[in-house]
């Protein structure tokens, strides 16, 4: 009789195939329907690009900071320990008349992931109004350039490695990631 | 026929099946039910002390018992139980899309009540909540008198948590001794503020 | 195996048999319970079941449901509670029913949850405006303000409010309220919860209802 492996040597090479190919499949399709249904692949741009997305172009303008204890900061009525983080971003629609509806937030970066996130400020009880000439939120029947300006509240504490994660419904997973 | 022999090989083979069925039995009763898989994780302190879950920051400082309460927009509820109001200060952590503070309850004994929303903006009770910044302000809940009196009130527990499903997420429980309160007749309750104290 | 021949029958014992092969079985069978059917149908046996009346309750009276306790104690008609912020709209009134509620469950309560459908009262029999039977607006007594949640053990007092179009119910008018109730079915998994049957009328509850005029304060 031959050994036992010798016998089995066909079985044992399928084990080693099928098992981890049916545990990163099995794996593979929960966890693709969820994060494919998240905006969960960032394409970053660094400060000062531009990049194509969703039927526009996007590049960050300028960004403001509001410090705590300044004079506009009492001005505007910042909660106690908290700055204000005002961005404006250019869009540029691509002309197909169908510019994007889009979601901002704030993001601040440990290293090299994500750490904290922040909404817009839009509803907060503060009297800060957005500049002359910008936008508020992503204006979909515009043809020409704009500037979309959001304001966050944000802890005195926050750093400086910052983006602007901008997310389109339909082009979910994939989103834009502006350095700030 | 002969006679089976008993030999090491089939010695070997039930103490094999016992075992095997000793730590089946084991795997069977250990194993976590929907409840337990589903539970939420607390994280246990004490009054004053700054407790952080996954997405929740929240301090409590004060716990008070009144047969009335005069809130600051002017709230002033009748009940035919008594008001335990709590004054805790409450923020996301990391994240605070669609965040509020939507999972206020004091459990005492078998029985949890929940923060009352009807003072309205006298109370934090499901606030909004913003990533680092705390909102401060009070929390209200309606028990029956006759409860704070009874030996459940003295391990009473105040739980908090993001979004009103605390499930398999971070739920702050921190234990409140109701029966030693003396039950004013009346407090009057801060404006709830936001920002850093 | 051996085979054994066939046990020789006497001569009457054939004869039964035979007459045995030729019954005709499924008829005999089809007949008996056709006899059958027909005498308990005879003695009332294929009538519908009869279904307990609905209990009435008086105003006053305490029903206990699964989760809570509710006690109507009163109807009125008014024309609109302006410091609570309930007005009808034009043409309109609010039929209010004052009622006692108490939670007798371990965890908080929502009550009037569903927008469109009934949890606790509904008026039976007379003209609603709007779609919903469910009230528009369900207000403590003591502060004027929207009942969402009834804790354990806490009574509370409060006003079950309907908009109806004015004609459709007069000063002195009885109206029926459906005592609603639902049985607890367990815990749900899916969402955080409880499970629990669909709501079933437990009872009724008729008021004579009372014209306020322009209401009561508070």
């Amino acid at each position: 009789m031959r050994p036992w492996l010798q016998r089995n040597r066909l079985g044992l090479a399928a084990v080693v195939v099928l098992l981890p190919a049916t545990v990163g499949i099995t794996f593979a399709t929960q966890w693709g329907d969820y994060f494919g249904s998240r905006p969960s692949a960032p394409t970053t741009v660094a400060s000062g690009d531009s990049a194509d997305f969703a039927g526009a172009g996007w590049s960050v303008e300028g960004t403001r900071r509001v410090a705590a204890a300044s004079a506009e900061a009492e001005q505007i009525g910042l909660p106690a320990g908290s700055d204000l983080l005002i961005t404006t971003v250019r869009v540029v629609p691509d002309g197909s008349g169908d510019a994007p509806q889009c979601t901002v937030r704030l993001e601040e970066f440990d290293g090299g992931s994500v750490a904290r996130t922040w909404g817009d400020a839009g509803y907060a009880a503060i009297s800060y109004s957005p500049a002359e000439g910008t936008e508020s939120y992503c204006a979909h029947d515009v043809d020409d350039p704009y500037l979309l300006e959001t304001a966050f509240v944000v802890p005195s504490d926050t750093g400086d490695d910052l983006a602007l994660a901008l997310v389109v419904v339909s082009e979910i997973p994939r989103y834009l990631s502006l350095r700030l | 026929m002969t006679r089976p022999t008993l030999n090491w090989r089939h010695v070997a083979n039930g103490a094999g099946l016992v075992v095997i069925l000793v730590l089946a039995g084991i795997v069977a009763h250990t194993t976590p039910n929907d409840e337990q898989q589903q539970a939420p994780i607390p994280v246990r302190g004490q009054l004053g002390e700054t407790l952080s879950g996954r997405n929740i920051v929240a301090t409590v400082d004060e716990v008070r018992i009144a047969e009335s309460v005069e809130a600051s927009n002017g709230w002033a509820g009748p009940t035919t139980g008594v008001w335990v109001v709590v004054d805790a200060s409450v923020a996301a952590r990391v994240d605070d899309l669609g965040v509020n503070l939507g999972y206020a309850r004091l459990k005492v004994g078998d029985t949890t009540y929940s923060a009352s929303t009807r003072p309205g903006t006298g109370s934090i009770a499901d606030q909004f909540l913003t990533t680092g910044i705390p909102w401060t302000g009070p929390l209200m809940f309606e028990l029956p008198g006759s409860l704070i009196s009874g030996d459940a009130a003295r391990s009473a527990e105040l739980q908090l948590a993001v979004d009103s499903d605390p499930r398999a997420d971070s739920l702050i429980v921190i234990p409140v001794d109701l029966y030693s309160l003396d039950v004013e007749s009346t407090v009057s309750t801060e404006r709830p503020v936001w920002g850093t104290r | 195996m051996t085979s054994k021949p066939p046990v020789e029958l006497g001569p009457w014992r054939q004869r039964a048999r035979g007459l045995y092969d030729r019954l005709p079985t499924k008829w005999l069978i089809t007949g008996v319970s056709a006899v059958l059917l027909g005498a308990s149908a005879l003695l009332g046996g294929l009538d519908d079941v009869p279904t307990p009346p609905t209990p009435q309750f008086e105003p006053g009276d305490r029903y206990e449901a699964t989760q809570l306790t509710i006690q109507p104690e009163s109807a009125s008609l008014i024309d609109g509670f302006p410091e609570h912020g309930v007005t009808p709209a034009e043409g309109n009134r609010l039929l209010v029913v004052i009622a006692t509620v108490e939670n007798t469950w371990s965890d908080p309560v929502r009550i009037a949850t569903g927008s469109t459908e009934p949890d606790s009262l509904v008026p039976v029999g007379i003209e609603l405006a709007g779609e919903y039977r469910a009230p528009i607006d369900l207000i403590v007594f003591g502060d004027g303000t929207t009942v969402a949640t009834v804790q354990p053990n806490v009574p509370v007092q409060v006003a079950y409010v309907w908009e109806v179009p004015a004609g459709s119910v007069a000063d002195g008018d009885d109206v029926r309220f459906d005592v609603l109730d639902r049985e607890y079915q367990g815990e749900a998994r899916i969402y955080f919860g409880d499970r629990f049957s669909d709501f079933h009328v437990a009872g009724y509850v008729t008021f004579t209802v009372e014209d306020l005029g322009a209401g009561v304060s508070g």
